[in-house]
């Protein structure tokens, strides 16, 4: 279960499927009356350069919830740790290796403007 | 001496909302009769296996009473069980296989099952292991993505659900 103080990454389904944000978990997660639990999260930042679900599956191609990331998951300890350290990353500091392309073609005005604000630089 | 460790299957929310019930009994108590194995007895512990897309052990529990014949067309056996607890530790098949590769019931998990005393220890720390501290929560690309670029303007703090 969500304790205050966990750190939480916020991953946007399609057509986005990327991490694109981090934050923090402010409660602990309480029961609703649906099958949801639910806790308060801040500390929201964006992520200068978003982990898309194909540089994912390249960090860690052993991973199941990668193959359908449709629901919550927790991150093990070793996985957190590289996906923390991915997230500090700038996006001019990216390089070629460490970076997956974007399916351009899939972008929705949406994501397009969502994605052109200057914080991401893209 | 410690009971014997037992898995119970139980399905997903699209299967029978067995997941949602655990989750409700563990908040708020209360027992329930489980598709058992024939001798399953009280003293029994109980593992509850999740299948399909979860396919993961997500609580505990205790077996309260002696197996009872299922009524016609009902499963072969249930017991009463209570005392449901979340694990700390969900672990999934694919980490299962990993730690036990000599297990067989591992290879198509569908039935209940003894855990093996060989692997009942192992398995039981396993699952109380403290769990990350660090997860990944799902949000819609519409309002979603929007509440999340706004939240990280304002720095306001928001509810956000997730199902565990």
């Amino acid at each position: 279960m969500t304790t205050a103080g966990d750190t939480v990454f916020f991953y946007v389904e399609a057509p986005t499927s990327a991490i694109v944000a981090v934050g923090k978990a402010m409660t602990p997660a309480r029961a609703t009356d649906r099958k949801w639990y639910e806790a308060r999260v801040g500390k929201v930042r964006l992520l200068d350069s978003p982990i898309s679900l194909a540089e994912l599956r390249t960090m860690f191609p052993d991973w199941a919830w990668l193959r359908n990331a449709n629901m919550f998951a927790y991150v093990s300890p070793d996985k957190a740790e590289t996906l923390i350290e991915r997230s500090k990353i700038k996006s001019q500091k990216l390089t070629r290796a460490q970076t997956v392309p974007w399916v351009l073609g899939l972008e929705t005005p949406r994501r397009t403007h969502l994605w052109s604000e200057p914080q991401y630089g893209r | 001496m410690k009971g014997r460790l037992l898995i119970l299957i139980g399905g997903s929310d699209e299967q029978n909302a067995d997941y949602s019930l655990v989750h409700r009994r563990a908040q708020r108590g209360g027992t329930t009769n489980w598709s058992s194995l024939k001798d399953s007895h009280p003293g029994d512990r109980v593992l509850i296996y999740i299948q399909r897309p979860n396919s993961a052990l997500i609580a505990k529990a205790a077996v309260l009473a002696t197996a009872v014949k299922g009524k016609p067309g009902d499963y072969a056996y249930r017991a009463k069980i209570g005392r449901f607890e979340l694990l700390p530790n969900r672990v999934g098949i694919e980490t299962l296989r990993k730690r036990f590769p000599g297990w067989a019931w591992l290879r198509l998990p569908r039935g209940k099952a003894i855990v093996p005393a060989r692997y009942a220890d192992k398995l039981w720390k396993l699952v109380h292991q403290s769990r990350s501290n660090v997860q990944i929560l799902i949000s819609n690309s519409g309002y979603g993505q929007d509440l999340l670029a706004k939240l990280a303007r304002t720095g306001n703090r928001k509810s956000g659900r997730r199902p565990s």
